[in-house]
C-alpha cells in the first residue's frame, strides 16, 4: 500500500515539478528545448524589468483584490453571523451561490453587463440618464484595470466570507459577553473581542484569496490583453502556448510564481497553526444575543443585497439571457431570441462528448481524491512513520503550486507517453491539484474521532483494516462526502491547467467556453458556461439528497 | 479466565520510560486495581496488556502463553480480553444491540439467533434489558458506561480491561456502578484489571491494589493491608489521609518504641526494633487521634489547642496544635470547638507507624 502509494503521489506531484524546475535551463527552439543547457532564460526571468514587472503587475492586482474581498467579506460575515438580521439562511445561500460559477463564466457574464458600448448597464443607464442630459457618458467599462480587480473580488468574496463566518459561529460567545459585562457596548466588544479573535481565520481566507490572484491568468490575461497590461501569469501561459514558444521561460517564470505561492501558503500554515491556540470551540452551537440593528438593519439588507445582485443576480441573468441571443447586442428585442445554441451544443457529437467528459471528470477525480485522501491521512494518523509522513506532505504540496505550473509540468512529462492528448492526463491533473483538499479535510475528519472508538472496535476482535471500515469510515462519512462535493465542482470549474492538456479528442466544458470566448462567439460561449452551471448544480442537489450533506460543510472545516 | 504475568514490563515514549520495570502476578477471576496519580503509568501499563501499545522490554504472558515482548506482540483482537474504555468509546453510528453484537459477529460459528440470545444476556446482565435498539446519543452517561461493559463481557473475554471508566460519571452515580461492576466481575469470575487515580473506587473493588508512581510499584497488597500497613509516605499520603511527624528513636525494646518529636513530647509506639537516634517518621490517621475536653488517661495523652474546625455534616475536621505542630483529627459525629479553647489529645500506642527515613 506505502509503495502504491509513494508512486502515485511522485508520479502526480513530484515528477511535474522537477520537469518545471529542470526545463528552465536548456536552450529554446522554436517548438521546445534543445539538449544544451544554457541559463539564457532564468537570466531573462530573474533579472530583467520586463519579467519582474509582470510579476509586480500580478503582486499588486492580487493585493487589490485582496483587500477588497476581506473588507466585504468580513462585513458581510459579521452581519449574518452576529446581527439580528432576518432571512439569515437565504443571505448565506446566496452569498456562497458565486463559488458554483467559475470567475472565467463570470467573467463572460459581466461582459455582456459591463462592456463600455453593448453592455446592459451602460444601455439601460443611458437610457435613464439620456432623459436628462444629451448623450451621457457609459458609466462602467469592465474591459478596465477596474473591471479586473471587480470580477475577481466577486468571484474570492465567498472564501473570505466562509472562513469568517465559520470562526465566529465556533467561537465562544462568552468571551464577548465578559466584555459586555465589563463596560463594553456591543459595538467595542465586537472591535476588541471578536474580530482580534477571528483575524488568524480572516487573515488565512485573505492569504488564500491572495495565492489565487496571484496565479489566476484567464481573467487578466482576457482584459488585460486588450487593455494593455500583462501579469506574470499570462506571460507564462503566452510563452508556453503561443508559437514560437518560450518554454524555458514559461518554465523560469513558474518557478518564480510557484515561490511566491508557496510562501503565501507557509504564511498561512503558520498562521493557521497560530490560530488553533485560540480555538475557544464550545461545541454546544451556543450563540450570544445577536446585536439588534434597529433603524440600520435597511442599510445592513442593502450592503447585502447589493452584493447578491453583482455577484448573482446580474451575471447569471446575464448569461441566461446572452445565451439565448443571436448576436451580442445592448438592446433585447424579441427578434434577437434564439434557441439555436442549445440546438447546436445537443446535437453535436463532439459538445455532447465534452459535456461526458466533464462529468466522467468530475466524479471520478471526486472518487479518487476521496480514497486517496482518507487513505493517505489515516496511514499518516494512525501509522505514523517517517514513510506515510512523506507521502502526507507530498501529496498536500500540490496546494502551493498555480494550475497553469501544474498543466505545464504534467503536459511535459507526460508529453512522450500514451497518455498524450487522452482525457486520462486530464484526470491526472485534476487529481494532483485537488488531492491536497482531499488530504487535509479528511486528515481533520479523522482527528475529531477519539482514537478509543477505533481501539475499543480491535479490542471485540475486528482487525485493524475491519475497524477501519466499519467504525472509522462510516464515522467520518460527511467529511468523505463534504470532500467529494467539493472535488466534483472545483474540478468542473477548473480551466487553467485543463488548457494546457486538452485536446481535440478529450474537450471539457470550461476548456471550450474559453474557446468560444477566445473566437468572440459570447452568446455560445454562454450557453455552455449556463450548462456547466447546470451540472454543478444538479450534481449539488443529487447529492444533498443522497447523502444529506451540505457543500457549506466543507469549507467550515 | 487466565491469570496474567508481567515480567519487568518496561514502556518508553521516545526517551521517556513511563513503565519502569513492572513484576505483577494476576491469579485467575483476581480484580487487581492498578492505582496511582495521573502520569504513573497505570494506563499504559493497561495498554500494553490490551495490546495497544508494543512493550520496550520485558514480557506480558496470558495464561502461560506471552503475548507481548520486545519484537513481538498478538494483535489485540487475538488475545481474546475485553477493554472498557474512559471515554466508553461506544459507536455513535449504531443501536445498542449493534454496539455488543459487532464482536459477536466477528466470531466464526455463532448463528443468528446465537448472537441474540448472547447480546440479551448481556443486556440483561447490566440492567439494560428492552434497550437494544435505542440509539447511542439517546443514553445517558451511565447507560452508555453500562453497554460499554456489556460489549466487553459478552465476548467472554479470558481478562477484562477497565481504563478509568467511571471518571467520567457524576459523584452519585460512580459510588452505585462501583458496586455494580464489583458484582458482575464476582459473578462471572473475570480476571480483571482496573485503572484508577480514585483511592476510594480502588477500596471498594479491587481485591488486591497495586499502588503505581512514577512508573514503578509502590505497594501491592488488599486494600485493608495497603491502607492500615503503608509501605511509604507516599502510600500513606495517596490512600487515605494522613498526619506525618518527624522524630527520633530515644528507645527500642522488641515490642515498643519510644520517638522524640519537636516541641520536647515522647509519643510510645506498638513495635520495636529500632536503634536508638534513627530518624523516623510517625504516621497517624486522623480518625484515630482523639479529641476531648477532658484528660486523658494512659499513654500518649497531650494537652493541645483548637485551631480549626471545618464542619462537614456527619463528621467535622478539627485541627489541633500541639506545640508548633498542626495535627488533623476527624470527629464523628461533628463537634464545635471555638478555635484556641483547649483540649486534650490521644493516640493509641498501636495506631500509630513507624516508618524509616530512606537512606
Amino acid at each position: 500500500m506505502a509503495l502504491f502509494l509513494t508512486a502515485v503521489v511522485l508520479a502526480l506531484a513530484v515528477i511535474p515539478l522537477v520537469y518545471v524546475f529542470d526545463a528552465q535551463f536548456y536552450k529554446e527552439t522554436r517548438v521546445g528545448l534543445s539538449e544544451e543547457r544554457s541559463l539564457d532564460a532564468v537570466k531573462a526571468v530573474y533579472a530583467s524589468a520586463e519579467y519582474l514587472g509582470y510579476l509586480a503587475n500580478a503582486l499588486i492586482l492580487a493585493a487589490l483584490v485582496t483587500a477588497l474581498s476581506l473588507l466585504v467579506g468580513v462585513v458581510l460575515a459579521l452581519l449574518v453571523a452576529r446581527t439580528d438580521l432576518s432571512h439569515k439562511s437565504l443571505w448565506d445561500t446566496m452569498i456562497t451561490l458565486p463559488l458554483y460559477l467559475s470567475p472565467f463564466t463570470g467573467l463572460m457574464a459581466w461582459i455582456t453587463l459591463g462592456s463600455e458600448k453593448t453592455g446592459f448597464i451602460n444601455h439601460i443607464l443611458r437610457k435613464i440618464l439620456g432623459v436628462f442630459i444629451e448623450n451621457p457618458k457609459p458609466l462602467v467599462n469592465i474591459w478596465s484595470y477596474g473591471g479586473v480587480v471587480f470580477i475577481m473580488f466577486l468571484f474570492f468574496c465567498p472564501f473570505v466570507y466562509l472562513f469568517t463566518v465559520g470562526s465566529l459561529r465556533s467561537m465562544n460567545t462568552s468571551l464577548e459577553e465578559a466584555a459586555r459585562m465589563s463596560g463594553a457596548t456591543a459595538i467595542t466588544g465586537l472591535r476588541k473581542i471578536t474580530l482580534p479573535m477571528c483575524l488568524p481565520a480572516i487573515l488565512a481566507s485573505g492569504l488564500l484569496v491572495f495565492v489565487l490572484s496571484v496565479e489566476m491568468y484567464t481573467v487578466p490575461g482576457i482584459i488585460g490583453a486588450t487593455v494593455g497590461f500583462t501579469t506574470l501569469p499570462w506571460k507564462i501561459f503566452e510563452d508556453s502556448t503561443a508559437i514560437p514558444v518560450h518554454r524555458a521561460h514559461a518554465a523560469a517564470g513558474g518557478c518564480l510564481l510557484l515561490f511566491v505561492t508557496i510562501a503565501g501558503v507557509w504564511l498561512q500554515n503558520r498562521l493557521t497553526q497560530v490560530s488553533s491556540r485560540f480555538v475557544t470551540v464550545g461545541g454546544k452551537g451556543f450563540q450570544g444575543r445577536p446585536i439588534a440593528l434597529g433603524k440600520y438593519s435597511w442599510l445592513a439588507v442593502g450592503i447585502i443585497l447589493l452584493y447578491v445582485l453583482l455577484a448573482d443576480i446580474l451575471p447569471f441573468g446575464a448569461l441566461l439571457i446572452a445565451s439565448f441571443m443571436r448576436f451580442s447586442a445592448s438592446m433585447i428585442t424579441p427578434d434577437l431570441f434564439t434557441t439555436k445554441h442549445y440546438v447546436a451544443f445537443f446535437t453535436t457529437q463532439n459538445m455532447m462528448a465534452a459535456l461526458w467528459n466533464t462529468i466522467f471528470l468530475a466524479v471520478l477525480t471526486g472518487i479518487i481524491c476521496v480514497l486517496l485522501g482518507f487513505v493517505i491521512s489515516l496511514m499518516d494518523l494512525r501509522r505514523p512513520s517517517l514513510v506515510t509522513k512523506s507521502i502526507a506532505f507530498l501529496s498536500i504540496l500540490p496546494v502551493a503550486v498555480p494550475g497553469l505550473v501544474y498543466g505545464l509540468g504534467l503536459l511535459w512529462t507526460y508529453l512522450q507517453t500514451p497518455l498524450y492528448g487522452t482525457i486520462w492526463i486530464l484526470l491526472l491533473a485534476h487529481v494532483a491539484k485537488m488531492l491536497p483538499y482531499g488530504v487535509i479535510v479528511s486528515r481533520s475528519g479523522l482527528l475529531q474521532l477519539h482514537p478509543e472508538l477505533e481501539e475499543s472496535a480491535r479490542m471485540c476482535g475486528a482487525t485493524p483494516t475491519r475497524a477501519i471500515a466499519s467504525i472509522a469510515a462510516p464515522l467520518v462519512k460527511p467529511t468523505l462526502i463534504a470532500i467529494l462535493f467539493f472535488v466534483m465542482l472545483n474540478s468542473i470549474k477548473e480551466l487553467s491547467a485543463s488548457i494546457l492538456l486538452y485536446s481535440s479528442n478529450s474537450h471539457i466544458l470550461s476548456v471550450l467556453t474559453w474557446h468560444y470566448m477566445d473566437n468572440g462567439d459570447y452568446q455560445y460561449a454562454a450557453a455552455i458556461g449556463i450548462i456547466q452551471t447546470a451540472i454543478m448544480i444538479g450534481i449539488v442537489l443529487i447529492t444533498r439528497m443522497l447523502f444529506r450533506a451540505r457543500l457549506e460543510a466543507a469549507f467550515g472545516q | 479466565m487466565s491469570s496474567v504475568r508481567l515480567k519487568s514490563l518496561t514502556k518508553r515514549f521516545d526517551k521517556t520510560t513511563v513503565v519502569d520495570g513492572i513484576d505483577l502476578d494476576v491469579s485467575e477471576g483476581e480484580f487487581l486495581v492498578l492505582l496511582g496519580p495521573s502520569g504513573c503509568g497505570k494506563t499504559t501499563t493497561l495498554r500494553c496488556i490490551a495490546g495497544l501499545e508494543d512493550v520496550s522490554s520485558g514480557e506480558i504472558l496470558i495464561g502461560d502463553k506471552i503475548v507481548s515482548a520486545p519484537g513481538l506482540s498478538v494483535p489485540p483482537e487475538r488475545r481474546a480480553i475485553g477493554m472498557v474504555f474512559q471515554s466508553y468509546a461506544i459507536w455513535p453510528h449504531m443501536t445498542v444491540k449493534e454496539n455488543i453484537a459487532f464482536g459477536l459477529k466477528l466470531k466464526r460459528g455463532l448463528s443468528a439467533s446465537d448472537i441474540d440470545t448472547r447480546v440479551r444476556a448481556g443486556l440483561d446482565l447490566v440492567g439494560l434489558s428492552g434497550f437494544a435498539e435505542r440509539e447511542i446519543h439517546k443514553l445517558s452517561g451511565g447507560q452508555q458506561q453500562r453497554v460499554a461493559v456489556a460489549r466487553a463481557v459478552v465476548l467472554e473475554p479470558r481478562v477484562l480491561l477497565f481504563d478509568e471508566p467511571l471518571s467520567n460519571l457524576d459523584a452519585k452515580l460512580r459510588e452505585h456502578m462501583r458496586f455494580e461492576l464489583r458484582q458482575i466481575q464476582k459473578r462471572l469470575g473475570i480476571t480483571s484489571i482496573y485503572v484508577t487515580h480514585d483511592q476510594e473506587e480502588a477500596m471498594v473493588v479491587a481485591d488486591r491494589i497495586v499502588l503505581m508512581n512514577a512508573g514503578k510499584i509502590e505497594q501491592i497488597g488488599p486494600p485493608k493491608e495497603i491502607y492500615n500497613r503503608p509501605a511509604s509516605l507516599f502510600a500513606a499520603d495517596f490512600i487515605g489521609l494522613t498526619n506525618s511527624i518527624s522524630g527520633k528513636v530515644v528507645r527500642s525494646t522488641n515490642d515498643a518504641t519510644l520517638i522524640a518529636i519537636a516541641g520536647g513530647y515522647e509519643i510510645s509506639v506498638v513495635g520495636g526494633g529500632h536503634s536508638a537516634g534513627d530518624l523516623v517518621d510517625l504516621l497517624c490517621r486522623p480518625e484515630f487521634l482523639a479529641i476531648s475536653a477532658k484528660p486523658f488517661d494512659g499513654a500518649n495523652a497531650f494537652s493541645a489547642e483548637i485551631d480549626e474546625v471545618i464542619f462537614l455534616g456527619n463528621s467535622a475536621d478539627v485541627y489541633v496544635r500541639l506545640g508548633e505542630l498542626r495535627l488533623r483529627a476527624q470527629v464523628s459525629p461533628a463537634r464545635d470547638w471555638p478555635a484556641g479553647t483547649k483540649v486534650w489529645i490521644k493516640i493509641l500506642p498501636e495506631d500509630l507507624r513507624i516508618l524509616g527515613k530512606g537512606k
